[in-house]
């Protein structure tokens, strides 16, 4: 098990950076929907395929070590309009697409400072 | 089909759903050939094979051959090669066939074929061309190959025909189609041929190249000639010439260019037959340029077609339109986020569906997109639907793609429009005893009811009585009476026509140059094909007729007509484009006897003569003929009274005296409905232009004028006598003077005899006068004749005075009169004066007045006379003329007739003495001398002008029982006409619900239906041994084929035996009331009359062991006519022709169209899945007690619904119901309807895809107090369904709103 993350687009260098202790349990969605039948009998009907979300904090410093990305590196995988490439801790890959709104919380007034972590709240989508 | 999953519906269900989109219409670009330039060919033909184009023309009578064509079509370059060796027919064609092309050898004229394959690329010449057909020909010929060793040809000059026929040949044989296309104008037509499931479809234009035919050829049954496209007569709307007919993997395209007027459409279009061709939105090629795509067909090259011609070639995509899976327009998704399909009978269904994406440029309005859903992984079609509008999505702002669409079949049968009129029908039918006159139209001749034979005769003898029948007029039929004929005094003459005629009154006047006003009775032209019965030297005899605007042309005769007094004597026509046989059957004959089989062909007239009028309105009715013969002729004017009939020639009036004793009584004659029984008949001659004579003259003074006497122009000499000698006493009839007139006097001129001069009276006694108008008196003189009314005795001393007619005291000097004079040779027996009555002087003046005085013979009896100039043909005889009439032919006194009862013969004059006076002769009166019948004995007196005179043995004796009448069109049922306004939508894959569909050896088998009003179709194998029967209401009516004939058989008993040999292939037998009809392969062979009654069972049985396809649709029961409007959508057609019956259609999920009317339980298991539900009644609207009425009546009642809802009646018209077995089905169809309407369910529930709107549902519901559940079973009105994928949702749902046909508690 990594103590860290991979998070890249597909075709660049791939990037580690580290998580907070809580916050990465992937919730699991399918399309179904159930109903009351008048006889009482329970009605299932379930759609194609479901989804895996993610949503955590990944944190990175301005100066990362190396084979870690920087806050710009994660901000740049975070826009960017296609899916990205998530390992995570148990390296496992999934093809992601990093969708909602991305929070970032600095640890200290110097957002720039070398040793400044920076957090980034992410919400993480795979289809399955 | 069961529920998915099983038995028992799954109420865990995974679903997926995806879609195909397929942008299929044909679209054809353009390519101009750059090869060789071949600019001008004379034909065209090309095929291709494998991915190959081979091209084939002819020009300047040389084959020429392009080298094989590969793809990429649109680039290549390739150049033709002129085949040495071959010289082709002027004017004759190339076809290809299976690869082998096909030309009329210009030597031999022989027809003869030739591998394509083997055709030298490299210009030398292939070996032995194979004759096809027999081995040498003098006439052109086209040609249509219909395989690789088959062909069609039809012979005509070089320079065309304006009637041919059609000959099959294979190996050294040919042999003809029995008929003929008559078209009215010289031209060389374009033919091709296809075959499809063993019949052969022969096409041909006219030869303008304005319209285009086929005729379907199957085991030697050739059918009617029909149009390929709906144009009945040549019209300004359309027009259509084909270029030729292809298969594409086994679809027939049939290319052409179709004109249509206002606004110059001209254009290339392709159809897809073999018949009943689509003109629905797949139709265009491109617009016509001027140039030569004769020959030029639709071939398949790769996934492309290809439409080549010398000049250029159309390339289109091919698509499932032309059954072509080409995935170059096919493209898949599964990004379907949901749809929504609503459903219900007779309107499209309509389906909206959203996309994840636009996801390809296939994506158009108009292609079709299918629809699948899948099911616990078992994945079903929901079916096809046309685009009608897209709204375009975008991913990146998660905006869906929306699409909306229609089911595709009925699309097109909303979206297509008829772009012209055309009326389709059925066979016309008839049957009726024309006694009743209200099924036949009079148009010459009187006609009463023979109440002892029960049916119609003619009242009139040697009069062509015609009554056509009054039934659609039609190309094609059969016609058949029976007639009984009653006298052997009267010779028959009666029978039946086909394509009859009767023209207008504008087309006469304008055939006789006369107007309108002008044109009498007698005057219209009739026309058509009459055989008839006919007395010759030789005994009875069928006579065949071509009749034209009332010429008669005899065509063939058969002799030994077996017709006996008494005895029915039935005739029966058919025609066939051309092909007219004539049968008879005598008495309680089974059989018919063919009589007369004769091709029409005459150097002018049309077999129609409605064609002749109106271009291509090649149609005629049935009519009979009624008519006896005895001797007839023409009287002269005789008046009530008159004893004697004065005739234009009196042979062959026996008299009483010359018949038997036993047969006295019938010397008489009818005329103008008098009947008149005559002793005896004078001499027979006709003198003609015997002219009036004032009689012989016995004094004169004729001499040459050589002055004038003035008088009567002052009171000094008003009068003028002349004075002569008498030979003797005679009987003055006139005297001649030459007389003068000056000016204008207002009165003429008195002439009389004058005797016994006295003091008093000094011009003498006046005896006899005449005078004379003083216009008829010239003015340079001349002899004019004072004709008397009757002869005078005159003797002598006897004088003539003249003076003015009306006032002789009041004498005129500027307007007078004169005499003419002689006096250089002075007449010797008398003197001249003229006379004043005012002073009684004569006064004598120089010469003499010029006169002659005429006289008549002493007159016989009394009597009174008529003189004639003496002729060489009259009789030198006394008496000669006696009891024959005189009759004025012109002049004074025209139209009168005198009998002579004696007769004086003069070398000058001639006298007829009569026995009344006659009336206003002068000497303009000229004369005919005709033979008489007289002695009369008159009952009905009445006076006679130029009449019609009959001998009148018995009274006319022909009487026609029976008349049927059939047209040659097939019997269409409603299927059909579903299927032809669907096929020109562009339809092409229909869906019916069959009775009977089954393969059936009737040895073995009874196929069964409880009714009689139906379309069965067959499939009969060629040369089948043993019977097939189709008993028809129980097994009393059996129709009954074997490979010899066609029986009727009705209770046991033959009726009708129909000679056809080798019945085979598809057979049709139309059973409609009380019709029954059979076709073999589209051409009729007979229609029989058959009895009604109940409907009963209807059996397929018989001795044939070999197994016949028997078909049974319930939609194929008779529909008369289907009247194409234009402008009319499908749909509109389709619930037009379906009018009040209870049939619906809707488009099956396997893209077909489907037209049903028994609604069928579908799902055996119940459906336990509603999820909500919802229930309505009422009473409105429904009914417990129906009757309908039509062309007949039922009344219908439901027991349970009557004490349920109590009396409810409904009462309703229905122009579709023409039997009582159509009224009983069509109530009972309505009152499942209307009972049907007191109870609505709605229900909800997971999606069944299976069922259609119009089935029967079953449904398991919770009863209404919770104390347990209740099956229902409910007719769906209405279904929709309802698919969404979504995150957070699965949902494939229906809802179903119908009526309840039944509730049972379980």
């Amino acid at each position: 098990m990594n103590d860290y993350i991979l998070l890249y687009i597909s075709g660049d260098t791939p990037l580690k950076y580290r998580t907070p202790v809580n916050g990465w349990k992937p919730v699991m969605t399918k399309p179904a929907s159930t109903r009351l039948t008048l006889l009482g009998s329970m009605e299932a009907t379930y759609g194609r395929g479901g989804l895996k979300i993610w949503m955590g904090r990944i944190r990175c410093r301005v100066s990362p070590e190396t084979g870690f990305g920087s806050p710009d590196d994660l901000e740049a995988v975070l826009m960017h309009r296609g899916s990205v490439v998530f390992v995570d801790h148990n390296n496992v890959s999934h093809t992601v697409h990093i969708t909602g709104g991305v929070e970032e919380h600095t640890f200290t007034p110097g957002r720039y400072n070398a040793n400044n972590p920076v957090d980034y709240n992410v919400q993480m989508t795979e289809a399955i | 089909m069961g529920i998915p999953g099983g038995n028992t519906f799954p109420l865990e269900r995974v679903i997926d759903a995806r879609i195909e989109i397929e942008d299929s219409h044909v679209r054809f670009d353009y390519f101009p050939i750059s090869e060789t330039n071949l600019y001008w060919t004379d034909y065209f033909v090309s095929y291709a094979d494998n991915g190959t184009l081979y091209r084939v023309a002819l020009k300047e009578n040389m084959i020429w051959y392009c080298e094989a064509i590969v793809s990429p079509l649109d680039t290549f370059t390739a150049t033709w090669h002129s085949v040495p060796g071959f010289s082709v027919r002027t004017g004759s064609n190339l076809a290809i066939e299976d690869g082998y092309l096909f030309y009329q050898d210009e030597v031999t004229g022989a027809v003869k074929r030739i591998l394509v394959s083997s055709l030298p690329q490299l210009g030398s010449k292939p070996s032995d061309p194979e004759t096809v057909g027999p081995a040498g020909r003098t006439e052109t010929v086209q040609i249509a190959a219909i395989s690789a060793t088959e062909c069609y040809v039809f012979p005509m000059s070089e320079t065309g025909s304006d009637r041919f026929t059609i000959e099959y040949c294979v190996g050294s044989t040919s042999s003809a189609w029995d008929g003929k296309y008559y078209d009215g104008a010289v031209g060389v037509p374009h033919v091709a041929a296809y075959r499809e499931a063993n019949t052969d479809y022969v096409y041909f234009t006219d030869a303008l190249r304005t319209r285009t035919f086929y005729i379907k050829r199957r085991n030697g049954f050739w059918s009617d000639v029909r149009t390929v496209l709906p144009i009945d007569v040549l019209d300004d709307m359309s027009s259509f010439e084909f270029t030729g007919i292809s298969s594409i993997d086994g679809l027939p395209i049939l290319c052409g260019r179709l004109r249509r007027s206002y606004g110059n459409i001209d254009m290339l279009v392709y159809m897809i037959g073999p018949e009943e061709f689509t003109a629905g939105r797949d139709l265009f090629i491109d617009t016509y340029v001027e140039q030569s795509y004769r020959g030029a067909n639709m071939v398949k090259v790769g996934n492309y077609l290809v439409y080549d011609f010398p000049f250029g070639r159309y390339i289109a995509k091919g698509t499932s339109a032309v059954d072509i899976n080409n995935p170059d327009v096919i493209s898949s998704s599964d990004e379907l986020l949901n749809f929504n399909l609503s459903k219900t009978s007779n309107e499209p269904a309509t389906f909206s569906c959203q996309l994840k994406n636009s996801f390809s440029p296939l994506l158009v309005s108009g292609a079709e997109i299918k629809v699948y859903v899948s099911i616990n992984e078992f994945e079903r079609y929901v079916g096809k639907f046309n685009i009608d509008g897209i709204v375009l999505g975008n991913e990146s702002f998660s905006k869906p793609t929306m699409i909306g669409a229609r089911s595709s079949c009925m699309k097109k049968l909303a979206q297509w429009k008829s772009d012209a009129p055309y009326d389709y029908w059925s066979q016309t039918k008839l049957t009726a005893n024309p006694k009743d006159l209200s099924d036949v139209v009079i148009t010459t001749g009187l006609f009463e009811e023979d109440t002892l034979h029960d049916g119609l005769k003619q009242r009139t003898l040697n009069e062509d009585g015609v009554l056509y029948v009054n039934a659609k007029a039609t190309r094609n039929g059969m016609i058949r009476a029976d007639f009984i004929h009653n006298s052997m005094m009267i010779k028959p003459r009666f029978g039946l026509a086909l394509n009859y005629y009767r023209e207008t009154k504008g087309q006469a006047a304008e055939r006789l140059g006369i107007s309108s006003d002008e044109v009498e009775e007698t005057d219209y032209g009739h026309s058509g094909i009459f055989a008839l019965v006919e007395d010759s030297d030789r005994g009875f005899v069928l006579n065949l007729y071509y009749v034209h605007d009332n010429t008669w042309s005899l065509q063939a005769q058969a002799t030994n007509v077996p017709l006996m007094v008494a005895t029915n004597f039935s005739v029966m026509m058919k025609f066939k484009d051309g092909h007219i046989r004539v049968y008879y059957s005598s008495g309680t004959a089974q059989n018919w006897v063919l009589a007369i089989n004769h091709v029409f062909d005459h150097e002018t007239w049309m077999p129609w003569k409605r064609a002749e009028l109106v271009k291509g309105d090649a149609i005629g009715r049935g009519a009979i003929l009624l008519n006896g013969i005895t001797n007839t002729t023409t009287s002269f004017p005789f008046s009530i009274d008159d004893d004697y009939i004065p005739l234009l020639d009196n042979t062959g009036f026996p008299t009483v005296d010359e018949l038997p004793p036993y047969l006295a009584d019938r010397a008489k004659v009818n005329v103008g409905g008098e009947i008149i029984n005559y002793a005896s008949r004078s001499r027979n001659e006709l003198i003609t232009g015997l002219k009036a004579s004032p009689g012989e003259v016995f004094i004169s003074n004729d001499k040459s004028k050589e002055f004038s006497q003035i008088f009567a122009d002052l009171r000094t000499r008003n009068y003028i006598r002349q004075t002569m000698t008498w030979p003797a006493t005679r009987y003055v009839t006139a005297v001649s003077v030459y007389v003068n007139r000056l000016n204008y006097p207002d009165d003429g001129l008195f002439l009389w005899l004058s005797r016994d001069v006295s003091s008093t009276k000094p011009v003498g006694t006046r005896f006899v006068k005449a005078s004379v108008l003083s216009e008829d008196i010239p003015e340079n003189g001349g002899w004019i004749t004072f004709l008397f009314d009757k002869p005078t005795e005159g003797k002598s001393g006897d004088f003539i005075v003249m003076t003015r007619g009306v006032d002789a005291a009041h004498p005129n000097a500027l307007s007078y009169y004169s005499v003419g004079m002689n006096s250089s040779s002075p007449y010797t027996g008398g003197l001249c004066q003229t006379f004043s009555d005012n002073t009684d002087r004569f006064t004598t003046v120089t010469g003499d007045m010029l006169f002659k005085m005429h006289a008549a013979p002493i007159t016989p009896n009394g009597s009174y006379s008529i003189m004639v100039e003496t002729t060489p043909e009259l009789s030198a005889m006394a008496g000669y003329y006696n009891n024959m009439a005189l009759y004025v032919s012109a002049g004074a006194g025209i139209g009168n007739t005198y009998r002579i009862y004696d007769y004086v013969w003069g070398a000058n004059v001639s006298t007829f003495y009569l026995e009344r006076e006659p009336i206003a002769l002068d000497l303009t009166s000229e004369f005919t001398i005709c033979p008489t019948l007289y002695g009369l004995t008159r009952t009905d007196q009445m006076a006679h002008g130029k009449e019609k005179v009959d001998w009148w043995p018995d009274n006319p004796s022909t009487t026609c029982t029976r008349v049927d009448y059939f047209s040659s069109n097939k019997d269409k049922s409603l299927a059909d006409y579903f299927e032809i306004i669907g096929r020109k939508a562009g339809v092409r894959k229909f869906y019916y619900d069959y009775l009977i569909e089954q393969d059936i050896p009737p040895a073995y088998s009874l196929a069964m239906l409880t009714k009689n009003n139906f379309l069965a179709n067959m499939q009969v194998p060629y040369q089948f041994s043993g019977t097939i029967d189709l008993e028809y209401r129980g097994g009393k009516t059996v129709l009954r084929l074997s490979s010899s004939d066609v029986t009727l058989i009705v209770d046991g008993l033959p009726q009708e035996v129909i000679a056809v040999s080798n019945i085979s292939g598809s057979v049709l037998v139309s059973s409609w009331d009380e019709f029954l009809s059979i076709w073999a392969n589209g051409e009729l062979i007979h229609s029989f009359v058959v009895p009604t009654n109940d409907p009963d069972n209807f059996y397929f049985t018989g001795t044939c062991t070999q197994d016949v396809f028997l078909t049974v649709r319930e939609a194929d029961i008779r529909i008369d006519n289907l009247l194409l409007d234009t402008n009319a959508s499908g749909i509109s057609l389709i619930n037009q022709v379906i009018g009040g019956r209870r049939f619906y259609y809707q488009e099956t999920r396997d893209d077909q169209l489907r037209l049903f009317n028994v609604r069928k339980q579908f799902l055996t298991q119940t459906y336990p899945a509603s999820i909500a539900t919802s229930y309505s009644e009422t009473d409105n609207n429904i009914a417990t007690r129906v009757r309908l009425e039509g062309g007949a009546i039922h009344e219908h009642i439901d027991a349970d619904a009557m004490r349920q809802y109590g009396n409810i009646y409904y009462e309703g018209n229905m122009s579709e119901i023409y039997t009582e077995e159509d009224a009983k089905s069509f109530t009972l169809d309505t009152f499942n309807e209307l009972i049907l309407r007191g109870k609505t369910r709605t229900i909800t529930g997971p999606a069944y895809i299976e069922i259609e709107p119009n089935e029967i549902f079953s449904l398991q519901l919770p009863n209404k107090d919770d104390s347990g559940d209740v099956i229902e079973l409910i007719n769906i009105a209405d279904l929709s369904y309802d698919f969404s994928n979504t995150e957070s949702e699965a949902r494939f749902d229906m809802q179903i709103t119908g009526n309840i046909v039944s509730s049972q508690e379980v």
